[in-house]
């Protein structure tokens, strides 16, 4: 019997059953619901970056009124770097809300004072695995249930019912019969669940068309990986009941447990290094620093110079001390650095075993919440800071203001995005989830006598 | 066509089947009488190459249904207690689907309607979904399936339990219809008095033994009713 006529079939009898288009109309209604979220927690991130940039405007005016009149100091534009939602953004807030959007960067700003405003709980790891309630959380926690419940009985059901036992009667090979099955079954909830992510994803404002793309291809290898679940435990299950119990099991493991207690493992292995204690323990560091800074200057005071330069000693006391800082709390700094890198790493490497976590990555990834692009904001700040602190020393040896033209010129910030929706990180993840399925079906292969057996 | 050779079928260290030999001829039927757990059931497993054997084979018109299942499934036709169709789709489509699962060739529309009537089905009924058939409906898509299949045996496993008087004797023309074209015809059934008018030989089983081999033609309704509870009553 041909493949196409046995899916035909099956196809034909999933859509007289009333029970798909509900699972349908509730995944359009949960993921409109989830859509508007993630377009809501966008619209209140560029409302907050539109303050920013309002606030920044501010400053540079009243800035420049001091570089007008010459005001004995280096006035440079004080920036506030901001990291705007991605291009894909409504699709997931991921890890945005645990990382700075938002930076000041000063020339005589210490380590801390770039992300003074935000000093979040950096690389919290419970988000990787559960968010908000957004499109990413239906991909991740609810087409599962969708896939699963459409085909959980795809052959226990007609086992059952003794069909399985007219089928078997036919000459026909029971594992390309299940597998075409399946196939069917998935195919008729897949694509239509996929077009409705997509749809509400572009209603949302996600339109852009690789990203799109780049979604569509991670839902279609997570629901292909929630399919092979489904074959194998038709394979095994004798009845519906064992069958609806096992995909709730598998449900309830893959998508909610095994994260949980993999990152339980990861917290006992690679513990997350308290961003508390580094701030307060920066913070001490700094003012002991800086206080017998102060108690040095005080006892040595620079020599008046004749004639005064233009720009005050003072100013280069307070860099040359800055600089001082910095040395000397950079390998409080590294040591902590290398804390997160490494807890980042045992991260990354876990999510690749993790179906479910790696299709949050990926969908964070696509909607530019990762991590990574956060981090790279961070390093791009600090890069920033570091310019518009050299070129503050430039102003210093040379003894010379800021005219009205140079501080016009000045350099602004724009954030370079690097990767995008196909990054490395999102292909790994895409490999990771057809690893899982091809190795799910490779079992399945091996346990289809099980489906012969009546 | 069918063979019975010293088939043994063990369950763990349960004897379900012990040392059965009979052989159905084609145009024969051959019914299997006995209580539950008798055996017969599990004696029309191993044709079908659900169960396999402990000892002894059984054959499908010469061939082992354990060496070659498909070329004795496209022999069979297999109808158990309640012929189990799928609810969603009609009669027609039913029979098509499990025509190509059989591997027919000629499944024209005009052939699959034409043994869906010769099965007794109303026409009207063609295109409902079976999921509102009686059992009676069913069974007569099944045997429209024996038709457009051209099943040289059929299996049927307690195929009248269940049905009205009026079902029965009109299953038991079908039958008849279907042995007149040659198939061999192996039936389990608790219903003595069907059995002896419809088949050619009878076997009495009890605790997987086939105690006796009857001559359907030579025996009375009471004889055979004397002779069963006889049997039945035996210890093995």
């Amino acid at each position: 019997m041909s493949s196409s006529a046995i899916a035909g079939y099956e196809v034909r009898r999933l859509l007289r059953d009333r029970a798909l288009p509900a699972l349908l109309i509730l995944l359009l209604g949960l993921s409109a619901y989830a859509a508007w979220n993630g377009a809501d927690w966008v619209h209140k991130r560029e409302a907050a970056i539109g303050l920013i940039k309002e606030e920044e405007q501010e400053w540079l005016a009243s800035s420049r009124e001091f570089v007008v009149r010459s005001y004995p100091s280096v006035i440079l534009r004080i920036t506030q770097p901001v990291l705007p939602p991605a291009a894909m953004a409504p699709l997931s807030v991921g890890q945005a809300d645990t990382y700075p959007f938002t930076a000041d960067t000063f020339p005589l700003g210490d380590y801390t004072y770039l992300f003074r405003r935000v000093w979040a709980d950096i690389g919290s790891p419970t988000v990787r695995a559960a968010g908000r309630f957004d499109l990413a959380f239906v991909v991740v926690f609810l087409l599962p249930l969708v896939i699963l419940a459409a085909t959980y009985d795809l052959w226990s059901r007609e086992r059952e019912r003794g069909v399985a036992a007219m089928v078997l009667s036919q000459p026909v090979a029971v594992g390309p019969l299940i597998a075409v099955k399946a196939l069917a079954r998935g195919l008729v909830v897949l694509l239509p669940s996929t077009a409705i992510i997509l749809a509400v994803a572009a209603w949302a404002g996600a339109r852009d068309p690789i990203g799109l793309t780049a979604l569509a291809l991670a839902v279609l290898a997570y629901g292909s990986f929630w399919l092979a679940v489904a074959v194998i435990i038709s394979l095994v299950a004798r009845r519906s009941t064992e069958a609806a119990i096992a995909a709730g099991a598998v449900w309830l493991l893959v998508v909610v447990m095994a994260p949980s207690l993999t990152l339980a493992a990861v917290d006992l292995a690679a513990p997350a290094p308290s961003e508390m204690r580094f701030a307060t323990d920066l913070k001490a560091r700094t003012t002991e620093i800086t206080e017998r800074q102060r108690l040095y200057r005080e006892a040595n005071p620079t020599p008046v110079r004749v004639p005064a330069p233009t720009i005050p000693d003072r100013l280069r006391d307070a860099y040359a001390d800055l600089i001082a800082l910095d040395s000397e709390i950079a390998p409080m700094i590294a040591a902590h650095q290398r804390a997160k890198h490494a807890r980042r790493h045992v991260l990354d490497t876990v999510r690749f075993f993790l179906p479910s976590v790696a299709v949050q990555d990926a969908l964070d990834r696509i909607a530019g919440s990762d991590a990574d692009r956060a981090l790279a904001f961070e390093s791009q700040a600090r890069a920033a800071q570091l310019e518009l602190r050299l070129l503050f020393k430039g102003y210093l040896d040379r003894d010379a203001l800021v005219t009205p033209t140079e501080y016009d010129n000045l350099p602004g910030f724009q954030f370079r995005e690097s990767g995008g929706a196909f990054q490395a990180g999102v292909l790994e993840d895409l490999a990771a989830l057809i690893a899982a399925t091809l190795l799910i079906l490779i079992a399945a292969r091996a346990l289809r006598g099980q489906a012969a057996s009546l | 066509m069918l063979s019975a050779n010293a088939l043994t079928k063990d369950y763990g260290a349960h004897r379900a089947l012990d040392d059965v030999n009979f052989t159905v001829g084609s145009g024969e039927i051959y019914s299997l009488l006995g209580a539950n757990g008798a055996g017969k059931s599990t004696t029309i497993k191993l044709f079908l190459g659900f169960l396999t054997p402990t000892s002894g084979c059984a054959e499908v018109d010469g061939l082992d249904p354990q060496q070659q299942p498909h070329a004795v499934r496209r022999r069979l036709l297999y109808i158990p207690e309640t012929v189990a169709l799928y609810d969603e789709l009609t009669g027609y489509e039913n029979l098509d689907y499990f025509a190509r699962l059989a591997g027919v060739e000629d499944r024209s529309p005009a052939r699959l309607r034409e043994s869906l009537a010769a099965a007794g089905l109303a026409s009207d009924a063609f295109n409902r979904r079976v999921g509102h058939y009686s059992k009676g409906m069913r069974q007569k898509v099944g045997i429209a399936l024996a038709n457009i299949k051209e099943a040289k045996a059929l299996l049927l496993d307690e195929p009248t339990s269940g049905l009205d008087p009026e079902a029965s004797a009109e299953f038991h023309d079908l039958l008849m219809s279907q042995r007149d074209r040659g198939a061999a015809i192996l039936m389990a059934t608790h219903d003595l008095f069907r059995a002896r008018e419809v088949a050619t030989t009878i076997g009495l089983m009890q605790a997987g033994g086939l105690r006796r081999t009857l001559d359907a033609s030579k025996i009375t309704a009471n004889d055979l009713e004397s002779l069963y509870l006889e049997e039945m009553g035996r210890r093995p």
